[in-house]
């Protein structure tokens, strides 16, 4: 292995090892900011959360979409509606899709109509890394974080810095990005494009007859054609005392909704198009203090023909906008933040009547405090108001270095999710509104121990996680349903993490990411009581290992999910599921870096996989991807 | 045994969470076990106040079996022997009543969304609709059920026949053959191609054959998929199928016929057919307005061919239950009424109106009476099939719980 591809492979060890143990970090500060995220929202404002940073460089040249990439982090579930474009959402600590608060770029992606983010609608072009936050974490992020966080970070506008990928396999599959930063001393710009599409036909086998399976019939899956495509903007000068960040983001897609094997839906589609922007400022008021002030803004659309349902057209708007302040000030061993925003949300619906608006308003403390060299605790507080909905969120997190590469973290928190609009109001085909509803409530403590050095990083943290008044949909007729306050479950578990540094002349390494998750049902009836809550597998692992000699580059993941239930009283089981994938990359020229990459996807063909809904998910897939980008060692690149 | 380890300590950390078993309107939490203590000897009054042995309990009071219960089949073992039995939908239980549908012992809990009911080999089998697909079966005296985990979902009906169970699996489009003495099954595929949903729903049997409605897709109809009656062949377990598409009198266009119930007299499978046209609402179009006077498709078993359809005339719109019982069907109508249509002649006869508000679904005719589960309420209503008026509605099927309780009598069958 050249000098060169040493420093590369242990630049990203570390930086994955880094980022994965930022309780051992110093504190930010102000003056060493070069990354334009605006607002200034990050895990690291928290170093005793439980946190996971997956580095998309990590993967460069492999066709992982958000959803891919979430998959290996511990604590995280997604759930996959067919795969290949379609509809993804994630679950943190077995808390529903809803229960998670999804960023980009600090910016909510979760709207008030509420059923989740939707992930495969964030482009994975624009994507520098994802920071995973697990635990009730509203004091930081506001209400609607009762399983945890996912803050997805675009790339960096750093001067000199590009690259461009193009790929294609398949299943009619292909994608195109490409993004260049320029700037000086005193400001930056990053312009970063991406599209992707998939024909969407795929080969699997499907049971006929599943009470009494006999012989699998080949099908082919069809009407599941999906395209999408974005733009990010973002920039960054030095203003006056201090710092401008703008940010834009545009991006929008369509897809086939093709239905399940049994009840095929060819005449369902669905669009979508989002644009978001911020602005912040942040200066310094002192040596010691500092002000940060930000506006944003979004605005979706979403229209959706679900002729199948008898809903016809059905379309959804929704805008967005926000203002707040935030003030840093250190002082000893203490770096307080305090801040307020305010905003305000409208939505538009077929099925919900008048458009729907709620204000927003928060209020937020929070401090770091540094006990002699080897202790920080952290507290954390924010009240907000939700429309007429009201709550406070508190958390409190410590760690400690306890010896040599060993360090310890704890963390309890609390927060709550106000009801979304379509729960309050939407009366649509089968589903009543519910104007009564209550917030949910998320409580959790968790704990963990790493060891980090050099060679890498091992984390093993263990959580328990109460979520009350969940909202779920009871029958209420004989065909209609409506949501109450009438869930209560609880999880706990542990989670496991491990990431080595490029290891020999071969330069191995090997990630891992486990999760063991015990669910219980806590309220219903008695054959539901003390039962696991359905779709929340116990066990998740995800297993990487790679080599790279001299200009290549090897590696094979495998993912195992456990069995998981379909319903309440456990009756009826998806099965366990393990894939493994594959893939290889030789370097071509040196300077730039250009690469070509072959990655193969379910390397088994299995073509009986299914996500839990009973859709079939690809076989085998290949995809190839020639990737060019500045060089890590050059101004501006990859570090 | 790591992962026991794992699994054992998180599990004991979830031990702690308080627990919470929501019971239906009336019941008490006896030990973790929804009891209805108006009628449960083991319960009766209070949980865990026994009534002695050859007790019943009635109204929460232990009183002497022979006394209180009503049914012709009188007592075993302390118990109140039903005569029919009635599946609540809401309450996911199923209910023993004497035939004049007065107690006969407490609720037996089954899966989610009891929807139909059948008799064989002296048990209750009850089909699920909701989230879980199986086939429960309830014998007087015996706690402990029988029970059948299908593949599918939304079991729609449930049918006995030559000491077999017949289950439409409406969510996969299939008809599964289930021996309940030996659990061996059959499953037979309706769909005239992968992923068209038929939606079966009404079972009858005749000359060999199984005889299926196919009732399409309840919000987006056409005659690509369901509107139709399968032919199943059980012996050879091949289906084909009668489309109804076409078919002069079998429904008004733009409506679609829809077939929903079914049931044979000698040679001849009738099927309801509900007729229903499109009803555009804000929140969806919903196939539940009658495009005209509920009708009966007539098969010849014979040759599996089309009859004329009978026209059920204008006091039976949207047609759906339906039972054979000595030469004459017995249909329910969605406009409030059970019709006798003559299984011979084909004469509709005049219908029977049901109380106000009443909806009937499920039919069945026991004892020379003839019970109708309503749709709307937990009500069932029952009157003689000689010809007497309507009896005053009888509640069986108590609310559900939570800020919206709902009750809904699904089905009911006689006992076996």
């Amino acid at each position: 292995m050249s000098p060169s591809s040493w420093l590369r492979w242990g630049a990203r060890a570390l930086a994955l090892a880094s980022s994965l143990a930022r309780a051992q970090e110093p504190r930010p500060s102000a003056t060493e900011e070069i990354v334009v995220e605006a607002p200034r929202i990050a895990a690291a404002r928290d170093p005793t959360a439980a946190t996971t940073v997956v580095e998309v460089d990590r993967f460069a040249g492999e066709s992982k979409d958000v959803a891919a990439l979430l998959a290996t982090a511990p604590g995280v579930a997604v759930q996959q509606y067919g795969g290949l474009g379609q509809l993804a959402t994630v679950s943190i600590r077995g808390a529903s899709a809803d229960g998670v608060k999804v960023l980009l770029d600090g910016l909510p992606l979760n709207t008030a109509a509420g059923g989740g983010v939707d992930l495969s609608t964030i482009p994975p072009a624009w994507v520098e890394r994802i920071e995973v936050v697990r635990g009730a974490e509203g004091a930081r992020y506001g209400q609607g974080a009762l399983g945890g966080v996912v803050n997805v970070i675009t790339r960096r506008a750093a001067a000199g810095r590009w690259s461009a990928q193009a790929s294609g396999g398949s299943f009619d599959t292909g994608s195109a990005m490409g993004d260049v930063a320029l700037g000086g001393e005193a400001w930056g710009v990053l312009l970063s494009a991406g599209a992707d599409a998939t024909g969407g036909r795929f080969p699997y086998l499907h049971q006929a007859t599943p009470t009494v399976p006999g012989p699998l019939i080949r099908s082919e899956r069809t009407h599941d054609a999906s395209a999408s495509g974005g733009l990010l903007a973002k920039g960054w000068a030095r203003a006056g005392p201090g710092r401008l960040d703008v940010l834009l983001q545009l991006s929008g897609g369509a897809r086939e909704l093709p239905g399940w094997p049994y009840a095929l839906t060819p005449d369902d589609r669905q669009r979508e198009g989002r644009a978001a922007g911020a602005a912040g400022y942040t200066a310094a008021l002192s040596e010691s203090a500092s002000l940060a002030v930000q506006l944003r803004g979004r605005a979706e659309r979403l229209d959706v023909r679900l002729p199948s349902a008898g809903l016809g057209d059905v379309s959804q708007r929704d805008v967005a906008a926000g203002a707040g302040a935030e003030l840093s000030w250190e002082r000893g061993p203490s770096a307080l933040e305090v801040g307020v925003a305010a905003g305000g949300e409208r939505l538009e619906a077929t099925g919900l009547g008048a458009g729907r608006s709620r204000a927003e308003l928060s209020a937020y403390a929070a401090d770091d405090l540094l006990l002699g060299d080897r202790f920080r605790l952290s507290p954390a507080v924010r009240a907000e108001q939700v429309g007429r909905f009201q709550g406070l969120s508190g958390k409190l997190g410590a760690s400690a270095r306890l010896w040599g590469p060993l360090s310890a973290r704890a963390s309890a928190g609390r927060t709550f999710r106000a009801p979304s609009f379509a729960e309050l109001y939407l009366e649509q085909g089968l589903l009543r509104p519910n104007p009564d509803l209550r917030p949910e409530e998320g409580l959790s403590a968790d704990a963990s121990l790493a060891a980090e050095g050099p060679p890498g990083l091992l984390r093993l943290g263990g959580f328990l996680a109460l979520y009350r008044d969940l909202i779920v949909y009871q029958q209420v007729s004989f065909d209609r349903l409506a949501p109450v306050n009438g869930g209560r479950s609880a999880m706990g578990g542990l989670e496991a993490e491990l990431a080595t540094a490029p290891l020999g002349r071969l330069g191995a390494s090997a990630a891992l990411a486990y999760t063991f998750l015990a669910s219980r049902t806590l309220r219903g009836g008695p054959e539901e009581v003390g039962k696991d809550v359905p779709r929340r597998p116990r066990h998740r692992l995800f297993a990487r290992a790679g080599v790279a000699p001299g200009p290549f580059e090897l590696h094979a993941e495998a993912h195992w999910v456990s069995r998981q239930w379909l319903d309440l009283r456990n009756a009826v089981a998806v099965p366990a599921a393990l894939t493994f994938h594959a893939g290889a990359s030789v370097r071509l020229w040196r300077r730039p870096e250009v690469r070509l990459h072959l990655e193969v996807r379910n390397l088994g063909d299995d073509r009986t996989l299914q996500d839990g809904f009973g859709n079939p998910l690809p076989g085998r897939m290949v995809l190839v991807a020639l990737r060019a980008a500045s060089n890590p060692d050059q101004p501006g690149g990859r570090r | 045994m790591r992962r026991s380890a794992m699994a054992a300590l998180a599990l004991a950390a979830l031990a702690g969470c308080p627990q919470e078993v929501v019971c239906p309107a009336g019941q008490l939490d006896c030990g973790g076990a929804c009891t209805a203590v108006r009628d449960d000897p083991a319960h009766c009054g209070a949980c865990g106040h026994a009534c002695a042995a050859g007790e019943a309990c009635s109204g929460g009071a232990c009183t002497d079996c022979a006394a209180a219960c009503t049914s012709s089949r009188g007592c075993q073992s302390g118990v109140c022997v039903p005569d029919v039995w009635v599946a609540c939908f809401a309450t996911d239980e199923v209910y023993g009543r004497a035939g004049d549908l007065s107690p006969a012992g407490p609720p037996r809990a089954v899966d989610d969304g009891p929807i139909s009911l059948a008799a064989l080999g002296g048990r209750i089998w009850v089909s699920h609709a909701l989230t879980t697909p199986t086939v429960v079966g309830l014998a007087p005296g015996d706690p402990v059920p029988a029970r059948f985990a299908l593949g599918g979902g939304d079991l729609e009906v449930v049918r006995a026949q030559g000491g077999r169970l017949y289950v439409s699996d409406a969510s996969v489009s299939t008809l599964v053959s289930l021996d309940p003495a030996t659990g061996a099954a059959a499953e037979i595929p309706l769909a005239r191609a992968p992923g068209v949903a038929e939606n079966p729903h009404g079972i009858a049997f005749a000359n060999g054959k199984a005889y299926v409605a196919l009732y399409g897709s309840a919000t987006a109809p056409s005659f690509g998929a369901g509107q139709a009656i399968a032919v199943v062949d059980l012996a050879g377990g091949s289906a084909t199928q009668l489309s109804l598409e076409g078919v002069a009198g079998a429904y008004d266009p733009p409506g679609f016929p829809f077939p929903s119930g079914a049931a044979a007299v000698g040679n001849r499978v009738f099927v309801t057919l509900p007729n229903l046209k499109a009803l555009v609402t804000p929140s969806g179009t919903f196939y539940v307005d009658p495009a005209g006077n509920g009708r009966l498709a007539v098969v010849d078993a014979a040759s599996d061919t089309l009859l004329p359809p009978v026209d059920l005339g204008a006091g039976c719109t949207n047609p759906g239950g339906i039972t054979a019982s000595a030469g004459t069907l017995w249909i329910a109508c969605g406009s409030g009424a059970v019709v006798p249509v003559d299984g011979d002649t084909l004469a509709v006869g005049q219908p029977v109106a049901m109380p106000a508000f009443v909806v009937p679904g499920g039919v069945a005719v026991c004892g020379g009476q003839v019970y109708a589960a309503d749709q709307y309420s937990g009500q069932v209503v029952r009157f003689a099939a000689s010809g007497a008026p309507a009896a005053a509605a009888t509640e069986v099927c108590p609310p559900s719980s939570g800020p919206y309780p709902f009750a809904l009598a699904a089905d009911v069958t006689c006992a076996p």
